[in-house]
């Protein structure tokens, strides 16, 4: 659980430090890969923490 | 009473006229330098947030360090208790002592310790993320944390406050007809936690009429006021929050407020949590008076 919410505060911060060096126009193409992120990391823990018959 | 409310006001409102400053001056720099907003909005966030968690982490280490020496007493006492009323046999029957009680008690410290706490810290986590990154939200995350933990405790008190109706205990004056309205005043303004308050002082109040008999009013009064100043503690500083989010709306981020609102209302959970761990407190302290003026006055 901690290692999950280490993850999503890591990736918070480090999206927006990026969001704030990219120029405003690149915002709108960053934010899904950001969410793509924040997915992949989610789906990872479920499977982590509640295991499943692939891994 | 005053000492303790002036001391609580002291070390909060410090750090609440920072936020209000410093939000003033992220205003002013947003008016005199419009291109940087990005930048200082994330500055005064990360200032508000070193300041206002301080708080808030404080009352967290408070409530689990209470925890803690409950369930220390507890664990102490139990074996003591269990062999003095062995010994003392028929006197003990007019107590009406039910063990599943202090199973109760003790349940709910251990699970207030380990399960309860985490769980507030986490929405702490989810309401800050999903308000300094507005695109990933958490709000439904932290919103289910608080809500289960509100279920969860005041299934327990219900649970609590049936086993010792069940003992047939005299019932309190809080619950009579005089006292009505002010509980529908309590439970209608404090958000989240005030019907559960009612309800479980008055569970507390019924146990500890039934046993104001044996150790008189007055140690009664000291009981409930050591163990629910921290509850009075964290319920002030919930308040506070909330005070300041509504002063500096006009004025401030949406963010700002939000997370002081949200911080306000992680405190008014955590106020329910202390509530709980007070009353297995009330109970054991009860319990133990009442085990050691039994034995003076029969021995």
């Amino acid at each position: 659980m901690l290692q999950f919410l280490t993850g999503v505060l890591f990736i918070t911060i480090v999206s927006s430090a990026l969001l704030l060096l990219l120029p405003a126009e690149k915002e709108e193409e960053f934010l899904p890969l950001v969410k793509m992120a924040m997915g992949i990391w989610i789906i990872h823990s479920i499977t982590r923490i509640f295991g499943h018959s692939l891994f | 009473m005053m000492p303790m409310l002036e001391s609580v006001i002291g070390t909060v409102l410090s750090s609440f006229i920072i936020v209000i400053i410093s939000t003033f001056m992220a205003l002013v720099l947003d008016f005199l330098f419009p291109s940087f907003s990005r930048w200082t909005r994330t500055f005064l966030f990360f200032i508000v947030l070193t300041v206002v968690l301080y708080p808030a982490y404080e009352h967290l280490q408070m409530i689990r360090s209470i925890t803690q020496t409950v369930a220390t007493m507890f664990i102490s006492i139990y074996p003591l208790l269990t062999a003095s009323i062995l010994a003392s046999g028929g006197s003990f029957s007019m107590l009406n002592f039910q063990p599943a009680m202090l199973l109760f008690a003790n349940g709910a410290v251990i699970l207030s310790d380990k399960i309860l706490i985490p769980m507030l810290s986490a929405a702490l986590l989810f309401d800050i993320v999903s308000r300094f990154h507005p695109a990933l939200p958490f709000t439904r995350m932290a919103d289910l944390l608080r809500g289960s933990l509100i279920g969860l405790v005041s299934a327990l008190v219900a649970a609590y406050s049936i086993f010792i109706t069940a003992g047939g205990t005299i019932s309190w004056a809080l619950t009579g007809v005089t006292s009505e309205p002010i509980k529908k005043l309590i439970s209608q303004n404090i958000p989240l936690v005030g019907s559960f308050m009612t309800d479980s002082l008055g569970a507390i109040g019924r146990y500890s009429s039934g046993a104001s008999v044996f150790i008189g009013a007055w140690l009664i009064v000291t009981i409930w006021s050591v163990a629910l100043l921290p509850t009075l503690k964290t319920l002030l500083t919930g308040f506070l929050y909330r005070w300041t989010a509504a002063l500096i709306e006009p004025f401030a981020n949406e963010d700002i407020t939000g997370i002081l609102d949200d911080i306000g209302k992680t405190l008014f959970v955590l106020c329910a949590v202390s509530f709980l761990v007070a009353f297995a407190f009330i109970y054991t302290a009860l319990f133990t008076v009442i085990l050691v003026k039994l034995i003076t006055v029969v021995k």
